[in-house]
């Protein structure tokens, strides 16, 4: 999955699971379940398949892509039962399953539900809470090898949030029944109240209680005094009820009695379809009542039950649920329907229920208090994510809702196989951000052994309990404890433990709520976990798609923006950007060259074109790794004779090819302006030399006496015109060659030159000068018999000593001397043109080479020159791949040292062809 | 008496050279385009042509090469005067067949020493 659609699918699963947990009723959350996970996933099915806890169905909720719909028309499925298909296998292992291929399976699976069609790719996941499994999340799709690890990761995790919305819904419906039967409660007391009966219940409040609980028929039966007969007590509550008597016997050994004397509640729902129903002996007729559903809870004391209190429903789609019967029980304890305000015969059979029970009664009011605080707690849970305030809250109610003084959770870490005490509520000290390491793990003391058992237990006398170890100094002063594990989609989390002063202070009810918050907050730390988990991945992958999207857009709209023309291509030379300078410089359209190979339009330019798709065709081949490419270019005429100049260059990350740049520039004008610069300078040039030779000829052929003798004024005068001219004529020629020489328009020819022999011309240019100027300069010439040739160009290294000689001639006073020495350093031959003469200031040094520059002895001394001469010298030494500087101290008489180093031939050289600079 | 044709369009430097030359001992003949240079070398046959290379009618290059293609006239060696100093023009200039290239501006001494070299005086 690219990038793209990886964020898409972070995006949908936030929104998902936001969704999820903002939704009230079941049947909103399977559609939204459905639906968003269909969208999430490529999948022709997801199915949902709910177990109702009630009548152990499995009642499945599908969504389809249009072509499978068609199938499940045509063959509606029935309901089907645990154990059945892949549903039951995944109930039964619960844990996820991810096949590649359903029809090529290692190990036999049952078919799953939809086996008749040909599905393949196939992602399924039992939906858990804690101990109890919900049903199965499943999706296929008929192409095989579909779900990456990407899609199997997701599927798991939404499953587990599908989990815990499905509980949170539960238990949301649950809590609104305890606010209904807390009305109820609350109603009833104030009615006992104000009927001044104390213990019993009044017939006329019945159809009260009916109300709130929502039930057609509601019957009371008390034992009679020291008989196992139970008697119906008059009036009941419903219409058309079809009670077959009014006694019946509910011996302690009957399945009746057991139920009763074990204080549990019993609820038989399709009471027709039931056939345990009948085997209890209650007077009711599953054939002939009219009832659907029947459920009754024990009246009084486990150890000596008073009666029993029956409920039932008409409605088929109304069957009574466990939560509700928890809560009729609890209820008829609260209400201590001991007697029977209607009927008199019912006043002596009370059993003794007046003495305080061996643990704390609790008010009415306390169950209230307590239906409010867990409903309070399961709406902080689901909508916190701060594990630590979660923790530290549901202790706190916890505490606030029991005998309990302190209450402490207990987080394990499965990689330390520790504990860490993480929450503490009530007495004893707080617990710091992160909680303390203890020294034990699973398996040792009350926490570890909950983990271990998976189950809840109180401790009604911690001194001779010996699995306890009091993690801390406070928790060594507690008489008795009660232990929950924490656990989450079979995932050992920690426990949750309940202190209190009080010897035997938890009794069932305590537990049973300190399971239900135990569970809640299992979840809640999953939840925490899974939410911490989602928000820090989308926020590195929306960090990262930010910044690649900034880095993309912003070369990109650089790219783009440029003048010049931009290629890219990928590794397998495809062009992924032609930007809109290529386009036109080009004349392409970049449509008809995106995502096609760089070649099909490189061979579009002919020899040159060649070279250039061979440059980029060997990178791809030797990737340029530590040391840059040579720098390639080529000058490519169009057929419009515009001309392009073309650089290409390797994109290389570490030693990884990732593709080419190659960048077009229109160099016509560019061409074009250099030809007339080229052409406007060997125009002026020609146009001054044509007076030039006029002036200079016919000063010579006055000189020569062509017109008659001169008189010694006019040959002096004469002599001035003709300095002057050669003056200009040096200017005219040096201006030539330095515009030659940047415009790149001097070639050198490249051959071996003999030391030695360039030496010798030199001395031959002093000589002459010497003989010109009648000046008195010695020369010596210092150079060893076996210096190596010079790789260069003749007539252009002679211009060079020349010159320096020149200088060294001119800036010498009379009776100076110039040494010349040649020497081998290093693969270079250094020559040296020394003299003695006026020497050039430091400061002045730094300037010989820029051109036009002449310095100020220069000037005084009156010596000729354009300021161009070492300005070319340099030009065309650096042409040469040799250096030149200069050494003097500035002082009169010290003179001045150029020192001048080229290459040698070298073997490689002299059998090269020439080679073009510029 | 050694006769030299002087082709040059510019007046100043035809009337220069024909007075060089002739205060040095030889007959001068001259012709201000190339065209005119090319007829004055087969009617007068001269024993060298100096040859400016910028000329109406016909530049100095084709005229060298009209020479140096007439059997009649091709041993009449030639030397260019120019302006156009610059290497390949030097060498364009060799190419047609002449035997010298001058460089304007030149001294008069050094057009003479050129003219008795390429004569093998």
């Amino acid at each position: 999955m690219n990038t793209a659609n990886g964020e898409n699918q972070l995006e949908r699963l936030v929104h998902f699971t936001r969704q999820l947990a903002q939704v009230g009723s079941q049947d909103s959350l399977i559609q939204i379940t459905l639906t968003g996970v269909f969208g999430l996933f490529p999948a022709e099915i997801v199915e949902l398949n709910l177990l109702e806890p009630s009548s152990g169905h499995i009642l499945a909720h599908r969504l389809t892509s249009p072509g499978v719909a068609a199938y499940f028309q045509n063959h509606p499925q029935p309901h089907y039962h645990l154990g059945q298909g892949l549903t039951g296998w995944l109930i039964e292992h619960r844990t996820p399953l991810h096949v590649g291929d359903l029809q090529q399976t290692k190990e036999p699976l049952p078919a799953p539900s939809f086996a008749d069609l040909p599905f393949r790719s196939y992602l399924g996941a039992a939906l858990v809470i804690g101990e109890e499994t919900i049903g199965t999340l499943e999706i296929a799709h008929r192409e095989p090898e579909l779900y990456q690890p990407a899609h199997t990761a997701i599927f798991d995790l939404v499953a587990q949030q599908v989990s815990t919305a499905f509980k949170s819904c539960r238990l949301e419906s649950e809590n609104r029944q305890l606010i209904r039967l807390q009305r109820a409660v609350k109603e009833l007391r104030q009615a006992q109240h104000e009927s001044n009966l104390a213990t019993g219940l009044d017939p006329a409040l019945l159809p009260l209680l009916a109300q709130q609980l929502e039930v057609d028929l509601l019957a009371v039966f008390l034992f009679q005094p020291n008989s196992p007969l139970l008697t119906l007590q008059e009036p009941v509550y419903g219409e058309g009820h079809t009670l077959s008597g009014s006694t019946f016997e509910a011996d302690p050994s009957s399945p009746l009695g057991s139920v009763l004397r074990t204080h549990t509640y019993w609820l038989s729902n399709h009471i027709k379809d039931d056939p345990s129903f009948s085997e209890l002996g209650l007077p009711v007729e599953a054939e002939t009542s009219p009832m659907q559903h029947i459920l009754f809870v024990p009246l009084g004391a486990p150890e000596k039950p008073a009666g029993m209190l029956l409920v039932g429903r008409l409605e088929e789609s109304r069957p009574f649920d466990e939560a509700e019967a928890e809560l009729l029980l609890a209820l008829t304890s609260e209400l201590k329907i001991d007697e029977w305000a209607g009927a008199p015969q019912a006043t002596a059979v009370i059993p003794d229920r007046t003495k305080p029970a061996s643990r704390p009664v609790r008010e009415p009011e306390s169950v209230l208090q307590r239906t409010d605080s867990l409903l309070r707690l399961a709406t902080q849970i689901s909508t916190s994510l701060d594990l630590e305030r979660v923790l530290t809250q549901s202790l706190a109610v916890l505490v606030d809702i029991t005998p309990a003084a302190r209450g402490t959770m207990l987080l394990y870490d499965a990689d330390l196989n520790r504990f860490m005490l993480r929450a503490s509520s009530g007495e004893g000290p707080g617990v710091p951000p992160g909680g303390i390491a203890l020294e034990h793990g699973t398996g040792r003391g009350l926490g570890g052994w909950a983990l271990e058992k998976r189950q809840a237990f109180v401790v009604p006398d911690l001194s001779s309990e010996t699995r306890w170890i009091p993690f801390d100094e406070d928790a060594g002063n507690y008489s008795s404890a009660a232990v929950a594990p924490l656990i989450a989609n079979d995932e050992s989390l920690g426990a949750a433990i309940l202190l209190s002063h009080e010897p035997g202070a938890f009794g069932d009810d305590e537990l049973r709520a300190l399971t239900t918050a135990a569970g809640q907050v299992a979840v809640a730390i999953k939840n925490a976990e899974l939410y911490l988990l989602i928000r820090e991945q989308a926020e590195r992958m929306g960090a990262m798609l930010r910044s690649q999207q900034v880095d993309t857009s912003t070369s990109r709209a650089i790219l783009e923006s440029i003048a010049d023309g931009v290629v890219v291509t990928d590794a397998d030379h495809h062009v992924v950007l032609f930007n809109a300078a290529a386009e036109r410089i080009l004349g392409i359209d970049a449509s008809s060259i995106l995502d096609q190979p760089v070649f099909d339009f490189i061979g579009l330019y002919g020899p040159e074109g060649q070279r250039w798709a061979e440059a980029i065709r060997s990178w791809k081949v030797h990737p340029p790794q530590l040391v840059l490419p040579e720098y390639v270019s080529e000058r490519v005429i169009l057929e419009d004779e515009r001309v392009l100049l073309i650089h290409p260059a390797p994109v290389v990350l570490g030693d990884e090819f990732l593709g080419t740049v190659s960048i077009f520039r229109d160099i016509t004008r560019e061409v074009e302006v250099d030809r007339l610069k080229s052409e406007f300078v060997a125009t002026v040039s020609h146009e001054l030399r044509t007076p030039m030779t006029s002036i200079k000829g016919f000063v010579d052929l006055l000189l020569m006496g062509a017109t008659g003798a001169l008189n010694p004024e006019q040959r002096r005068f004469l002599d001035i015109v003709k300095n002057n001219t050669e003056r200009l004529e040096i200017l005219v020629n040096d201006l030539l060659d330095i515009s030659r020489i940047e415009a790149g328009k001097v070639t050198l020819s490249f051959q071996p030159i003999d030391v030695r022999e360039l030496l010798h011309e030199a001395e031959l240019f002093i000589e002459r000068r010497r003989e010109e100027t009648g000046k008195k300069i010695d020369l010596v010439i210092e150079a060893s018999p076996d210096l190596p040739q010079l790789w260069g160009d003749p007539e252009r290294v002679r211009q060079i000593l020349n010159n320096l000689v020149e200088n060294a001639f001119n800036y010498t006073p009379e009776g100076g001397q110039i040494t010349l020495r040649a020497e081998m350093a290093q693969d270079q031959v250094e020559i040296e043109v020394r003299d003695n003469g006026i020497g050039i200031s430091l400061s002045e040094q730094a300037r010989i080479f820029e051109r036009f520059y002449r310095g100020e002895q220069a000037l005084i001394m009156g010596v000729g020159g354009t300021g161009l001469g070492l300005a070319i010298v340099l030009n065309l030494v650096e042409m040469h791949g040799g250096r030149i500087w200069v050494n003097s101290e500035g002082i009169p008489g010290r003179g001045t040292t150029f020192t001048l180093a080229l290459p040698i031939a070298s073997k490689e050289a002299l059998s090269t062809t020439p080679w073009e600079a510029g | 008496m050694i006769k030299i044709l002087i082709a040059e369009d510019e007046r100043d430097i035809r009337e220069l050279v024909g007075i060089t030359l002739e205060h040095n001992g030889y007959s001068v003949v001259s012709s201000a385009d190339g065209l005119s240079a090319l007829e004055m070398t087969a009617s007068e046959h001269p024993d060298l042509v100096l040859l400016d290379v910028r000329m109406p009618r016909l530049d100095g290059y084709e005229v060298c090469r009209r020479i140096k293609a007439d059997p009649q006239l091709k041993h009449i060696p030639v030397i260019f005067l120019s302006a156009k100093g610059q290497e390949a023009e030097v060498q364009a200039g060799i190419d047609a067949g002449a035997q010298a290239y001058i460089r304007k501006p030149f001294s008069m001494s050094e057009l003479i020493n050129q003219i008795q070299q390429t004569l093998g005086l």
